[in-house]
């Protein structure tokens, strides 16, 4: 019984002895941090994405908190969390519209053909600056995932040779932009509708034809539907572009652009691009029956028919 | 000389297996095609500017693009023919590289007859080399052994540098490759002869010696170089012990002159100037001869060649014709290179030309080729003992995977020469010299916005 | 040399890869398969010495290893099997080889579960593990089932028909190093130790093998042929070896010059216990030892004066698998601090 006893206090007093030394050694090594740092770093996101280009949301917060800069901007935040860190931080924060990525290709392996077999390291950058890809198309999304490893809200994934990007997760938050080689992804406005060409090719049609079935062959279709002259072809750069600030979703182009489908609408829109092509079908059809309507119709000024 | 007191460099290098099977063969010229593509940049630095439009008539010898900037060098028409245009074309890294396309009307006239001396010490006395560095810099004379540094500007160290030793470098250690050993073989008297010019144009500024290093497997070309280059001067020809990169310039420096160059720094800060066999012999064209840059030795090997040759080929002749002319690529063939093995590019199409830099066409088999997935790494050790830069590639790669990019910096990384030895010995296959190329790209962005930061301040 | 049929270039499709095209042929697989072949002398010296237990363990002790692996990489990483590279094989073979012939299925296949599940994967897979696998099951084996592992009786082979031949109670069946420990520290130690030192043509036996102790370890002239080898296929790293041999006979060699009669002659040491398995096989396996030529040594010193320190001052016989595993905890330390000379700096 003794041992027991003896073996109880003997741990006891280590156990205890050990907690004053911890206790003395927080008191000691303590260090002050400005309280105001930590209440604005639980008002961000916690995505720690790196897209405000300071390391994580607790970096981001000390830097603002020192600094005061109102040009810091945390891309993710909801604006009434970045009104609060202003307010809090005692500066006019500075706003930016909701974003979301856009990807400008469509590229898969089963639309684009395969010019060589690359053999290294499974990473998008890698293959970039090695040589122009195993796709024929140089412009195209290399397909190996470097914008999924660098998302942290798991918008992205990589299905049949090609990143597929989630509207719904996305916060704009533009890392995937700066990773990408080929700078074929873009931020567009966040709407109900996105409105997209869904092409970076720079090559004439004849070597687009060529190498993929789905890419833009600037035959300028879409620009003389457009009503607001949002996409545009500069002379020259065989590609149609759309610039997001005039674009208002109206889906003319992308019903236009019925031979390659080289501009994708989501959303809402695609019922107004539904609608459209059923029409020009309709009335593509009523022409035709006329056409043959008036060829059947006999002479009636007396000729021989 | 047994092998084994020969000279060499003294840290790291690999043996392997060196496959001249083209050893032999004595150099062939190759008929020239009908379409001539000629890219603006055929050399390290900013690429020429194009001087002639579609619709121009060219003469063979014509400079069509000129050098633009310091670092640059001038594009040589390489036929007489007429430019079809002036276009984007897919360069060797698959990406587009504006060109001129010349229609070769198959007359070969040049603009300015080049001359044809017989190369003799007689005749180095007798030329004036004050004009060297331009008339170098006219005939777009580029480093031919694959670096294609602009070579006037090598002949051209800042001031103040004192350059007392020049170094040829006819070690030619990729496997197949044996341009440089057939040059030697059958124009060792050009090559001596250039070499003296050099070593004349640097003496002004005080006593010049000049070696050729030769491995020893092309012992004719060192018989034949030992017996025509002393006459021309001071020139040692030194056989070097069999091990991989005994031709990169530093290692070579090291084996010949026992000198290292220090980390960052160029060979003129040790008093060394390196240039290859055949650049040698293009300058002595060009400076007695008056004969600019339009050909070049191929040597086309591999496993997948029907017929393995040495080619003399006019510059911007397309692989696809060099490799008809030898009798097509084998349904085996896997892996198509512009250079050696270790260190050459591998190409997507056959469609890109032969450019100054291009010293082997390689078509490597499904069983030559190093074809494998990426295992992992088992910590071997293999690739520090081989680094002859005294890196250590395992921990590189280490570091790239989990972003250390400062460490890299801090490890070397700047350092490698790409020679592949590291790639070539790792049990697992893998690929330490794309990591360390991605690496060197982290660490010159790092280095870059250090300095914009500075800057700022 | 060629191949056969021309093809159209235009429509060939390249493969294009960055570094260097040709790569040499002693990979992975191809190192592991040496070392296997390396290994073989001993193992038929195992059989002839104690019959066919010793099979009966080397087959148990590989085909577990490769099975849990397997089963490991399937079903638990979801990763794909990677068997062929010889890895498994290999740590299965070196267990075994660690184990005594008595020993029973079902111990050999704990220690392939402990090697290869907690050595091995649970670190990531080849290449990860800081500690060599082998040595891991064999040490969790010692000290889980003592009284199995030390259990040197044999029925079969060389061993097995002298002792029938013999008295049973004769024979203690006990090592060299074994016996000796028994009677450290008691008025019969000095005996011992006199014993075992009059019987110098003893030297003999323990080095061709025809001695009691695990089946792989006994015959160190198999596993000399075996080292041999792997040095004339150039893929042996022997200043491991060297150095671990060489700092174990320095120390043998200073003990007993200090104190003849407290310590066993220095060839005893060499020739006894698992010292050559240890030394060319175990200590030199790559993922667990330094990177550099220094570093191995320093890693060969510290193996053979750590194992000598557990001889002749600890509590076990053996120190070689408790050396070599503290050695590999301090590998990555050596190989920060002994990094190779740069060119040029």
């Amino acid at each position: 019984m003794s041992e027991v006893l003896t073996a109880i206090l003997v741990m006891g007093g280590i156990a205890f002895l050990l907690a004053l030394a911890l206790i003395w050694s927080s008191r000691k090594f303590y260090v002050a941090e400005n309280p105001l740092v930590d209440e604005i770093a639980s008002l961000l996101p916690q995505a720690n994405c790196g897209a405000c280009g300071y390391p994580g949301c607790s970096g981001f917060a000390k830097v603002l908190v020192e600094t005061q800069d109102p040009k810091m901007v945390c891309p993710v935040a909801t604006k009434e969390k970045l009104k609060e860190i202003g307010r809090l931080a005692g500066i006019e924060v500075s706003e930016r519209e909701p974003m979301v990525a856009a990807l400008h290709c469509r590229g898969t392996r089963s639309n684009v053909k395969t010019a060589s077999e690359y053999v290294g390291i499974r990473s998008c950058i890698a293959a970039h600056s090695l040589y122009s890809g195993d796709k024929m198309c140089m412009y195209s999304c290399i397909g190996y995932g470097d914008c999924m490893k660098v998302c942290m809200f798991g918008a992205i994934h990589v299905d049949d040779g090609i990143a597929v990007f989630n509207p719904e997760k996305c916060t704009g938050c533009g890392m995937c932009v700066k990773t990408c080689p080929r700078k074929v992804v873009s931020l567009v406005r966040k709407r109900l509708s996105k409105v997209v060409v869904t092409c970076s090719s720079r090559d004439p049609a004849p070597v687009v034809m060529n190498q993929c079935s789905v890419g833009c062959i600037a035959c300028g279709r879409c620009v003389r539907v457009c009503p607001k002259q949002a996409i545009t072809v500069e002379p020259g750069s065989n590609l149609a572009i759309i610039d997001d600030a005039k674009c208002v979703l109206c889906g003319k182009c992308v019903a236009e652009c019925d031979v390659r489908n080289a501009i994708d609408g989501k959303g809402p829109v695609e019922k107004a691009v539904a609608f459209l092509r059923e029409k020009r079908a309709k009335e593509k059809e009523e022409k035709r029956a006329a056409a043959l309507a008036a060829a059947a119709k006999p002479k009636t000024d007396g000729e021989p028919s | 000389m047994s092998l084994f007191d020969m000279k060499t460099f003294s840290m790291g290098g690999i043996h392997v297996d060196d496959r001249k099977f083209t050893h032999a063969s004595p150099i062939e010229p190759m008929p020239v095609p009908k379409e001539i593509v000629l890219p603006v940049s055929q050399h390290i630095g900013a690429p020429a500017k194009p001087l002639v439009k579609k619709g121009d008539a060219v003469k063979a010898g014509q400079i069509i693009a000129e050098k633009a900037g310091m670092i640059s060098a001038n594009i040589i028409s390489s036929v007489s023919g007429t430019v079809r245009a002036v276009e984007n074309r897919q360069g060797p890294g698959g990406f587009h590289l504006l060109s001129i396309v010349i229609d070769n009307d198959g007359r070969d006239e040049w603009i300015a007859a080049p001359t044809s001396t017989a190369p003799s010490p007689d005749v180095v006395a007798k030329t004036d080399v004050s004009g060297i560095v331009a008339a170098v810099e006219k005939a777009g004379i580029v480093g031919m052994g694959g670096a294609t540094f602009p070579t006037s500007v090598k002949l051209s160290p800042p001031p103040g540098t004192v350059i007392d030793t020049v170094i040829l470098n006819g070690v030619e250690c990729e496997p197949y490759l044996t341009a440089d050993a057939r040059i030697m073989i059958e124009h060792a008297d050009r090559i001596a002869a250039g070499l003296a010019l050099v070593m004349k144009h640097f003496s002004k500024n005080g006593p010049v010696k000049g070696y050729i290093g030769i491995e020893a497997n092309k012992p004719d070309a060192i018989e034949v170089l030992s017996r025509i280059a002393p006459t021309y001067g001071d020139i040692a020809v030194v056989p070097l012990a069999l091990k991989y990169p005994q031709g990169g310039e530093k290692q070579l420096i090291n084996a010949l002159t026992g000198r290292s160059v220090p980390s960052g720094k160029l060979p003129s800060t040790v008093g060394c100037v390196v240039q290859n066999v055949a650049t040698a012999a293009a300058i002595y064209d060009a400076v007695v001869d008056g004969r600019p840059l339009v050909d070049r030795v191929v040597t086309v090997t591999g496993g997948g060649v029907k017929n393995r040759k040495n080619l003399l080929v006019r510059l911007g002749t397309s692989f696809a014709s060099v490799l008809e002319h030898c009798g097509g690529v084998t349904d085996d063939s896997a892996m198509l290179i512009s250079g050696g093995p270790m260190m050459g590019k591998a190409l997507n199409s056959a469609t890109v030309p032969v450019t100054k830099g291009v010293s082997g066409i390689l078509v490597l088999n499904e069983d030559e080729a190093n074809l494998y997935d990426e295992q992992p790494c088992i910590r071997c050790g293999r690739c520090v003992e081989v680094c002859p830069m005294g890196l250590h590639p395992a921990l590189l790669a280490r570091n790239l995977e989990i972003g250390d990019y400062a460490k890299l910096e801090e490890l070397g990384i700047l350092d490698c020469i790409e020679c592949g030895s590291c790639n070539y010995i790792c049990a697992g296959h893998n690929h330490l010299v794309q990591s360390i190329r991605l690496g060197k790209i982290r660490v010159n962005e790092l280095i870059r916005e250090r300095n914009k930061k500075a800057e700022k301040k | 040399m060629t191949g056969e049929n021309v093809v159209n270039i235009q429509q060939k499709k390249w493969v294009v890869s960055s570094g260097s095209h040709i790569t040499h042929p002693m990979d992975t697989p191809q190192i592991m398969q040496q070392v296997i072949i390396a290994l073989l002398p001993a193992c038929a010296m195992a059989v002839y010495v104690f019959g066919v237990d010793a099979l009966r363990v080397i087959a148990f002790a590989v085909v577990s290893a490769m099975v849990i692996e397997g089963a490991i990489q399937k079903f638990l990483m979801a990763a794909p099997i990677t068997l062929s590279d010889r890895s498994a094989a290999l740590t299965g073979l070196l267990l075994g080889l660690n184990l005594p012939a008595s020993s029973p299925w079902w111990m050999i296949c704990i220690g392939s579960l402990i090697a290869i599940g907690i050595g091995k994967m649970a670190y990531g897979g080849l290449g990860q593990n800081p500690f060599n696998p082998a040595l891991v099951g064999r040490v969790a084996l010692l000290v889980g089932f003592p009284a199995l592992m030390t259990d040197w009786s044999v029925t079969g082979g060389y061993l097995g028909d002298l002792y029938k031949r013999l008295a049973p109670e004769t024979m203690t069946a006990a090592t060299p190093l074994g016996f000796v420990k028994s009677y450290t520290g008691t008025s019969l130690g000095a005996d011992a130790v006199a014993y075992l030192n009059s019987f110098s043509f003893d030297v003999k036996s323990l080095f061709i093998g025809t001695s009691p102790g695990s089946i792989g370890e006994v015959s160190e002239l198999a596993l000399l042929i075996g080292g041999l080898y792997l040095l004339y296929r150039g893929i042996a790293n022997w200043e491991i070896p060297a150095s671990y041999i060489g700092t174990v006979a320095v120390i043998a060699a200073a003990a007993y010059l200090a104190n003849p009669a407290g310590f066993l002659l220095p060839h005893y040491h060499i020739v006894s216990g698992g010292l050559f398995l240890g030394a060319f096989f175990m200590a030199t396996d790559l993922v667990t030892s330094p990177m550099t030529f220094r570093g191995r040594v320093i890693f060969g010193i510290g193996c053979g004066a750590i194992t000598m320190l557990i001889r002749l001052f600890g509590g076990y016989p053996e120190g070689v698998s408790f050396a070599i595993l503290i050695m590999n905890a301090l590998s990555p330390l050596i190989d920060r601090t002994v990094k190779p000379a740069r060119f040029g700096v």
